[in-house]
């Protein structure tokens, strides 16, 4: 480094030799370095890289050897049913905030040093351009167009070289310079293009390969020393990142909009036929001729006036006083009774018998909820309510929204937010002495915009309560009816794979995606939300604004709740994969903290608390993370194994508790504490609260049991580095133990922590030796993380392009987390 | 030289001094009950047996019979290991208790035979054998308490280990966990050496050289530490099966071709000329690795180096390296270069005695990650031949779960190699993590 700056500063004219053994130095220097970096750099990108693409390639097939066929995103729809769009939809926001963190570090540069960035954005854009294409060209193996990127990249690269002379400053600005760069690039390009049809008849090729590897070195050898004195890196490797990731991203929304709209619009045209009022007579009239639904039974006893030969007496309803009834008497498994009907009663004396209802006044009705144990008769029931609600569909008029406008209202919705925000900012900047009237119409714009915001977000509402009615009722038909009813519209049986659940799975695509996108946007308005009630100077204002974001938050998380829902309709393989996906935020929710908050204390203790046995104590806590896997995973095997003479059990009876089945309890720990310890029925728990299930928890303790020491280490290393003089200035401050871990060590510690945290989540999302062998013993799939279910996909079920369509959702999500942390981290992590 | 020892072990200096410091108040006071003080190691202690507990509970399981398992015993109620001398004759007359004497020239051949046919299959013990005979294992256990191992069992001897620690010895004549064994520490032995020498060089090149695109192919190797393991599982495992094939005709197996084809007639003609001036036909054992004429066959799958080439490079290792080779001082370097010394001599003659601690670390961790690979090995691998330890004790775990006492032995044998390196390296590898500064 030392090296180049000096030969930067001075350039005499008349050192020539000097100047050519440095550059032969600086040569052999870079070529060392490529040298040494070589074998790493092929085994990481043969091993590293490469599957990532190659991985991508194959998530859009169907995998299996014999079908090898591309399938879209068909294996992403399978995993993760509409989800898939929301992600890609947030895949290239987060392609674009990636670029634009790119530029604007890049924009800080200049701003600091000065030059010219601006002329850089367009190669940028070429380059990224090229590059698409030519992976595009690359995976299709499509070689009619491939002079489109060498073009496009030869441009960018003058382009680039433009822009680099143009840094230069005024007086070095020379034409010559660039001349033949723009006339080699022109060479070269001549070559790449038109050479294949040209020079494989007039030398034979190995000889071809060898001229070209020598011009290749050749050209290596000259522009080495100016590739190593090139200031602008910065400059070219942003707007490269930028161009790219911001083609990619239009690309891939654009991709991903037209599959999803395919589908929706499938699924519409369809829903749209089967739900008309010919079908529906159709229906009632094709496979019932007299439409009645039976094995009704009065919900709970009902007493009504009955005559029963000519005597008037008060009986309850006989539980086959509905055995049958006509469709159009019933609703919502609900029907009424009128007098002078016949209805059977359960007599006193235990013998049922024929009555007429007397004793209601005139035009009075008694209403009778039913109830159906059988379930054949709550799936008859379900056909029913199909119907109504198909007709209700129908009386909408009309089906659905096309997608097109809705598209619009969301991109005008999120248009309009970003105008609110940007209004508010800019506001903020302004003096309103100075500028009133820009001041005040700045707020009107706010509320306008917050007007048609509004407006738009009805909208959206109520097209997406359209297109959910017409999900459901798609959802409640049967197999039988949809295929009747597919048949009455088509005059052709459906194919075997079209089932209303994948119908009503697309039909939902679109509320979905508008719902989930909608939640995340307003918990990330929460969040910014949150940080200006800091701003705030009344305290009126900072408990509204911590009231509306909490109420933002609160809105978010109810949306983004319909998430499961979605997800479980999707099918069975989204369901499993939406299962996976929780365990392993389970597991990484009840890991990570708490072998965080063990390490800490341990290497807290370890550090300031312990003379003698520190390296003893150390050697120990770290033994269960350099033990294998494997190994140890056995033993936890035996250890909480469902044997009530198990080392677990038996630490259970020590304390005076039953012995637990452990790894083949399914049952969340807060349901088992709740009936074990308190006493209490587990039902009363819901579903929803019952915590991790006991095998998941096992899990979760192993893996604290690994990792609290590793984290200690970590940690003990951290708290070395804390300077010993700020706890003295603090002891003598009169500050006590807690007083100086809170204020020294935590904040100086921060570093460590975010670090830690980062690869402890990581590592739970990656984590699968030891849950694999766990799962040998455990129940079912209760243990299954993501990283198991996916390899079970490749492993057990060979399922290659649906096993890596898994594995990409699990590194989006790993990707989001990541992105997420390092947020929360640039306000919480204190570097000194 | 001098000067560097002394930087780099400036940090734990310090704190010697400070320690020091803290002494002498202490020895002039008697020492002092301090409750808060004695909560801690009653803490941490309780703590320690705690962590410490599922290891003893390995090793006394495995130590245990059937009986202590059940019972839920801690220590085991059997003796730790005697190997008796049985002769001929007590065996005979053993065994003519529930035999005929004319039975029994003919039984014992026949166990014989099973036992030298079974050495030969590695797949069937002694036990196994007298299990599926007349005379059943228990009832042979009245005077002769198995497990007998095969190899001591000779014509006119029988060494009858008795005890704890004979569970060992049979979990490791089991179903070829000894093989799996030793698959293991070469695949080790093979995966550290070519990482450590690939990790050095490129960390070095990272900490020390000046080349162009240095920081962006730095920036490149850390962003695949994000990307799962499970990503790059099935692509890998598609290169591994296919790598053989690629020069032949029959690759790429699918209709995609990933440019492959004209990178093979670039090279492959060549490729095949030099094989066969040279002659490297059955190169590096590995069969018909390298054939003159016809496609170059290097099966990989289900061989070391399905097992090994993956894993040349470790990012983490490069960046450990890299992180504690930045913190050597530029005026070593300066010096060394005044003295003639190239890079390579500076890297293996000054920069590695100094960064032991780290290479060190970075060994363990390479280690470890091999002794524990598990995902990769089920992938790779259908025959015994190569399959590493952690395979062979999944497997163990899931074919003979039932005998605890053995399963918990083939946990201790595949967890001793690993203690063992860790105890050697312990002091160096603390340090490794402590001045690497791992802490982003």
């Amino acid at each position: 480094m030392t090296t180049s700056t000096t030969e930067r500063t001075s350039h005499p004219a008349g050192s020539q030799p000097v100047a050519a053994g440095r550059r032969r130095r600086k040569i052999q220097e870079a070529l060392t370095g490529y040298l040494f970096v070589l074998p790493a750099a092929i085994a990481t990108f043969v091993f590293g890289l490469w599957p990532v693409v190659a991985g991508f390639y194959e998530s859009i097939k169907s995998g299996s050897p014999l079908t090898n066929r591309y399938v879209g995103l068909d294996n992403y729809v399978r995993s993760l049913g509409s989800l898939t769009y929301v992600l890609l939809f947030f895949l290239s926001v987060i392609l674009l905030y990636v670029g634009y963190r790119a530029w604007s570090a890049a924009y800080m540069r200049w701003q600091a040093s000065g030059g010219h960035l601006w002329p850089y954005i367009l190669p940028g854009l070429l380059a990224g351009a090229g590059l698409i294409t030519l992976a595009f060209n690359f995976v299709t193996g499509n070689e009619t167009y491939s002079w489109i990127p060498t073009a496009l990249l030869l441009l960018a690269l003058g382009g680039y070289y433009t822009a680099d002379s143009m840094q230069a400053p005024r007086e070095n600005w020379d034409a010559r310079r660039i001349a033949p760069v723009w006339l080699l690039l022109v060479g070269v390009g001549l070559v790449i293009i038109l050479g294949p049809d040209i020079i494989p008849n007039v030398v034979p090729s190995t000889l071809t390969w060898l001229i070209v590897a020598a011009l290749v070195v050749g050209l290596a050898y000259w522009l080495l020393p100016y590739l190593g004195r090139i200031q602008t890196g910065q400059y070219i490797s942003a707007t490269l990142l930028m161009g790219t990731l911001m083609l990619l991203a239009i690309l891939l929304s654009a991709y991903s909009f037209t599959q999803m709209k395919e589908d929706v619009e499938d699924a519409q045209a369809l829903a749209a036929l089967i739900f008309n009022q010919g079908v529906l007579n159709a229906r009632v009239n094709v496979a019932i001729d007299d439409p009645e639904i039976g094995g009704l039974i009065p919900d709970g006893e009902i007493l009504v006036e009955v005559e029963v030969d000519g005597e008037v007496i008060e009986a309850p309803l006989a539980p086959e006083a509905f055995s049958a009834l006509p469709i159009e008497s019933i609703n919502q498994l609900q029907t009424t009774l009128s007098n002078n009907q016949q209805v059977a009663v359960v007599l006193p004396d235990g013998t049922i018998a024929e009555g007429t209802i007397t004793g209601l006044s005139m035009g009075e009705s008694l209403e009778v909820p039913l109830t159906a144990d059988d379930a054949e008769v709550v799936q008859e029931r379900a056909i029913y309510s199909a119907l109504t609600i198909g007709e209700g569909v129908i009386r909408a008029g009309g089906h659905t929204e096309p997608v097109h406008k809705q598209v619009l209202a969301t991109i005008g919705f999120f248009v309009g937010m970003a105008a609110i925000y940007t209004m508010t900012y800019v506001r903020r900047r302004i003096d309103d002495e100075e500028q009133p009237r820009t001041y005040r119409w700045l707020h009107r714009g706010r509320v306008v915009m917050g007007i048609v915001i509004a407006l738009l977000f009805f909208y959206l509402l109520g097209s997406l309560a359209l297109y959910q009615q017409a999900a459901s009722a798609m959802g409640a038909l049967t197999e039988e009816q949809f295929r009747l009813a597919y048949e009455y519209v088509t005059g052709s049986a459906p194919r075997s794979t079209l089932r209303p659940s994948i119908l009503q799975a697309e039909l939902l695509y679109w509320p979905q995606v508008f719902l989930v996108a909608l939640g995340a946007s307003m918990i990330g308005a929460a969040y910014l939300v949150w940080q200006s009630a800091q701003r705030t100077e009344t305290k009126l204002s900072f408990a509204l604004t911590i009231l509306l974001a909490i109420l933002l938050m609160i809105g978010g998380w109810l949306l983004i709740s319909e998430l499961p829902q979605t997800m479980r309709l999707a099918g069975r393989e989204a369901r499993d994969t939406y299962d996976a996906t929780m365990r392993t935020a389970m597991y990484s929710l009840g890991t990570v903290p708490v072998q965080l908050g063990l390490g800490l204390l341990l290497a807290y203790l370890l550090f300031s608390e312990v003379r003698w046995g520190k390296g003893l104590f150390r050697v120990i806590y770290f033994m269960p993370y350099i033990a294998p896997s494997v190994a140890t995973a056995t033993v936890f095997l035996v250890i909480f194994s469902l044997n009530e003479n198990s080392l677990a059990n038996q630490g259970l009876g020590l304390l005076g508790l039953d012995p637990l089945r452990w790894l083949k309890e399914p049952e969340g720990i807060v349901r088992l504490f709740y009936s074990r310890i308190l006493g209490g029925d587990s039902v009363n728990i819901p579903a929803a609260l019952q915590g991790p299930s006991l095998a998941l928890t096992t899990v979760i303790l192993y893996n604290i049991w690994v990792f609290a020491g590793y984290n200690a280490v970590v940690f003990l290393a951290g708290l070395g580095s804390i300077p010993t003089e700020l706890y003295e200035a603090a002891e003598v401050d009169g500050a006590g133990r807690w007083a100086r871990f809170r204020n020294i060590t935590l904040p100086l510690l921060s570093p460590t922590t975010f670090f830690l945290s980062m690869l402890s989540v990581i590592g739970t999302f990656k984590a699968f030796s030891h849950i694999y062998v766990l799962r040998n013993q455990a129940v079912g799939k209760e243990i299954d993380t993501m990283s198991v279910h996916i390899f079970q996909q490749l492993y057990a079920a060979n399922d290659p392009g649906y096993a890596a369509a898994l594995a990409f959702s699990l590194f989006g999500m790993i990707l989001i987390l990541t992105l997420v942390q390092n947020r929360l981290a640039r306000e919480q992590v204190f570097y000194g | 030289m001098a000067s560097t020892t002394e930087t780099a072990r400036k940090q734990p200096a310090t704190y010697d001094t400070r320690a020091l410091a803290a002494a002498p108040p202490s020895r002039r006071q008697p020492i002092v009950f301090n409750p808060f003080r004695a909560l801690v190691y009653l803490v941490l202690t309780l703590g320690a047996i705690l962590f410490v507990m599922p290891f003893l509970w390995m090793v006394s399981t495995s130590l245990q019979d059937t009986g202590d398992i059940i019972r839920g015993r801690f220590i085991p109620s059997q003796q730790f290991l005697s190997a008796t001398k049985v002769t001929e004759a007590d065996l005979n007359r053993t065994l003519q208790s529930y035999l005929d004497a004319d039975e029994l020239p003919a039984y014992l051949e026949n166990v014989r035979s099973q036992i030298e046919s079974s050495q030969r299959q590695r797949s069937l013990t002694v036990r196994d054998y007298l299990r599926t005979q007349r005379i059943g294992y228990a009832e042979l256990q009245i005077n002769i308490d198995l497990p007998i191992i095969n190899r001591f069992w000779s014509v006119n001897n029988y060494y009858v280990l008795v005890g704890g620690a004979a569970n060992y010895v049979e979990a490791w004549d089991e179903s070829n966990f000894s093989q799996f064994f030793f698959n293991s520490v070469q695949i080790a032995a093979l995966t550290i050496f070519a990482q450590t020498v690939t990790s050095i060089l490129a960390a070095y090149a990272f900490a020390r050289i000046d080349f162009p695109g240095r920081g962006l192919l730095f920036s490149i190797f850390l962003a695949t530490i994000f990307i799962p393991t499970m990503v790059v599982l099935i692509p890998n495992r598609n290169t591994v099966t296919n790598i053989h094939r690629f020069f032949s005709e029959e690759f790429p197996a699918k209709q995609d071709d990933w440019g492959i084809t004209d990178v093979r007639e670039a090279v492959a003609g060549p490729l095949y000329d030099l094989v066969d001036a040279v002659g490297l036909e059955n190169f590096l054992g590995l069969g018909d690795a390298l054939t003159v004429d016809g496609p170059i066959v290097w099966k990989w799958m289900d061989s070391w180096p399905a097992l090994v080439i993956p894993f040349l490079a470790s990012t983490f290792s490069i960046f450990l390296l890299r992180q504690f080779f930045m913190q050597i001082p530029e005026d070593l370097w300066d010096a060394a270069r005044i003295d003639g010394a190239g890079h390579l001599r500076f890297l293996f003659q000054i920069v590695l005695p100094i960064s032991r601690a780290a290479v060190v670390t970075t060994i363990i961790f390479t280690f470890i990650g091999t002794w524990n690979a598990l995902e990769w090995p089920l992938l790779v691998t259908f025959s015994d031949s190569w399959r590493p330890i952690s395979y062979g004790l999944y497997a163990f775990q899931t074919e003979a779960g039932s005998d605890l006492n053995l399963l918990m032995a083939a946990s201790v044998i595949t967890l001793v190699p690993v203690i063992i390196v860790y105890l050697i390296a312990q002091r160096q590898f603390t340090e490794g993590i402590a001045t690497t500064g791992l802490k982003g």
